[in-house]
């Protein structure tokens, strides 16, 4: 259970206001939709800290200077909102398609989604699918190793579906460069 | 007990225990001891009653009662026949005023006033919810849709027309309560916020982002805000399903609200803060 409130989330600014999520929402204009299967347990980053780990600090820097924009959404076999800021760990598959079905609920006009992963999905057709039914744009940022092109070129190929861009952070350090690049507050 | 001739002696029983509209109602001499004793049934199990100045108690405690009006007064009263069936029925309730949930047994209800000032109403917060949000799971927050007392499917026009009704009844001038100024506010926000149809997608698409949280075991999305629910409406002529406990009406469900009206206007309740009891103000 995550109980740490990043400042800046949705929860933080909820809290601030006295309003639900909710209506906190209503001011969101990114949702960030981050893998967290196994493989971003990957101690590859500096001081030795996991993917995830530098993910975490990366996407609580940028809540932090963007506060109440950005929701964010976990997923690996299921997919979680986590509106505390914290990308909930959760191992295991990369149902993409999943998630990007479950993020589809705030595919409302002008919202911005950048998604945030390493593994190659379970099902590419299938979220390849979903993603064109979206009536935004995904952003990817591809977060692996820079051996494994197949995964970087799917997250390549999602995003010009549906009119977005990539950029590639080899290591999750680069995240917050990466999203900083892709969002602009305010909309496009 | 026998006389001298040894006919037999009766003595009237000071204590007495019937049935009434399903509950028991208990007649004894006051007596501290069996004051505390029906005090130790759940607070929802048993009910003073001013009028009649006796006990009301549900009647799955009669054998218990027995028990205890032989222990402290020597009596018994013998086994006490109870139908035992909570009937639905439909009623008007008459409500002059409603108050804010709290917790009485497993779950929050509210009580509600008639026109002749008696509490006889209990609306269960999951009932209120469901009229005024379409909703009954448990959250502390009140929707913006509930707010204005409208279902999410609400059309442009409802959403319209609950806003006039809502900030005329929640005016500071007119409504006393001490949240009415917090009130009236927040009726505006909502009206701002579902009258404009981005931002209400957005906050659509919040509501069901926020309703996925109540699957999971994640506590942290509304520490803040203060339970105890309050109905957006104070009054009105109520059209519900419930069943009668311990002299009171037990709502199950809402079939339909109307307000309190007359050639003044429309009837709004409020209570001001350290007054005994509600005002009511025509509009």
């Amino acid at each position: 259970m995550n109980t740490a409130i990043v400042p800046g989330s949705l929860s933080a600014i909820a809290r601030q206001e006295n309003k639900s999520i909710a209506e906190t929402f209503v001011n969101a204009d990114l949702v960030v939709i981050v893998d967290t299967s196994g493989s971003m347990s990957t101690h590859d980053s500096r001081g030795g800290k996991s993917r995830y780990k530098v993910a975490c600090d990366e996407l609580a820097n940028l809540q932090a200077n963007h506060p109440g924009k950005i929701a964010v959404l976990a997923f690996s076999g299921s997919t979680i909102f986590c509106p505390s800021g914290v990308p909930t760990y959760l191992g295991g598959e990369t149902d993409m398609a999943g998630a990007l079905q479950f993020a589809k609920i705030a595919d409302v006009p002008g919202m911005q989604f950048i998604l945030i992963s390493d593994g190659e999905p379970d099902d590419e057709t299938k979220a390849l699918q979903i993603a064109k039914t979206y009536r935004n744009k995904i952003s990817t940022i591809y977060v692996g190793p820079e051996d494994q092109p197949a995964g970087r070129e799917f997250l390549r190929r999602l995003a010009a579906a549906t009119g977005g861009q990539t950029v590639i952070a080899d290591r999750a350090k680069e995240l917050k460069a990466g999203i900083e690049r892709l969002y602009l507050p305010g909309g496009r | 007990m026998f006389d001298l001739f040894g006919n037999p002696v009766f003595t009237q029983n000071k204590c007495s225990v019937t049935e009434h509209n399903g509950a028991l109602r208990v007649v004894t001499p006051y007596n501290p001891r069996f004051v505390a004793l029906v005090k130790s049934l759940p607070a929802s199990a048993r009910r003073f009653d001013p009028a009649s100045k006796t006990w009301l108690v549900d009647t799955q405690y009669a054998a218990l009662v027995r028990e205890w009006v032989l222990q402290v007064y020597g009596e018994d009263i013998g086994q006490i026949i109870t139908s035992n069936n909570q009937r639905l029925e439909t009623r008007v309730c008459d409500v002059y005023y409603l108050g804010r949930t709290k917790l009485a047994g497993d779950e929050y209800q509210a009580s509600g006033m008639n026109a002749q000032k008696e509490w006889i109403f209990i609306f269960p917060e999951r009932v209120l919810r469901e009229w005024f949000e379409g909703d009954t799971r448990n959250t502390n927050t009140s929707t913006l849709y509930g707010i204005l007392g409208i279902l999410r499917m609400a059309t442009d026009d409802e959403i319209k027309s609950a806003y006039r009704r809502m900030v005329k009844q929640w005016h500071p001038d007119v409504c006393k309560e001490p949240n009415a100024q917090e009130m009236f506010i927040r009726i505006k926000e909502a009206y701002e916020l579902l009258s404009n149809p981005l931002k209400r997608a957005r906050y659509d698409a919040g509501l069901t982002l926020e309703a996925s949280l109540r699957d999971t075991s994640f506590d942290g999305w509304n520490m803040a805000v203060p339970s105890g629910y309050r109905s957006p409406l104070r009054c009105g002529y109520i059209l519900a399903e419930g069943f009668e406990k311990l002299g009171r009406f037990v709502v199950q469900k809402i079939l339909d609200w109307q307000d309190i009206t007359s050639e003044q206007g429309v009837l709004v309740a409020s209570w001001p803060a350290g007054a005994k009891e509600p005002t009511w103000k025509w509009i």
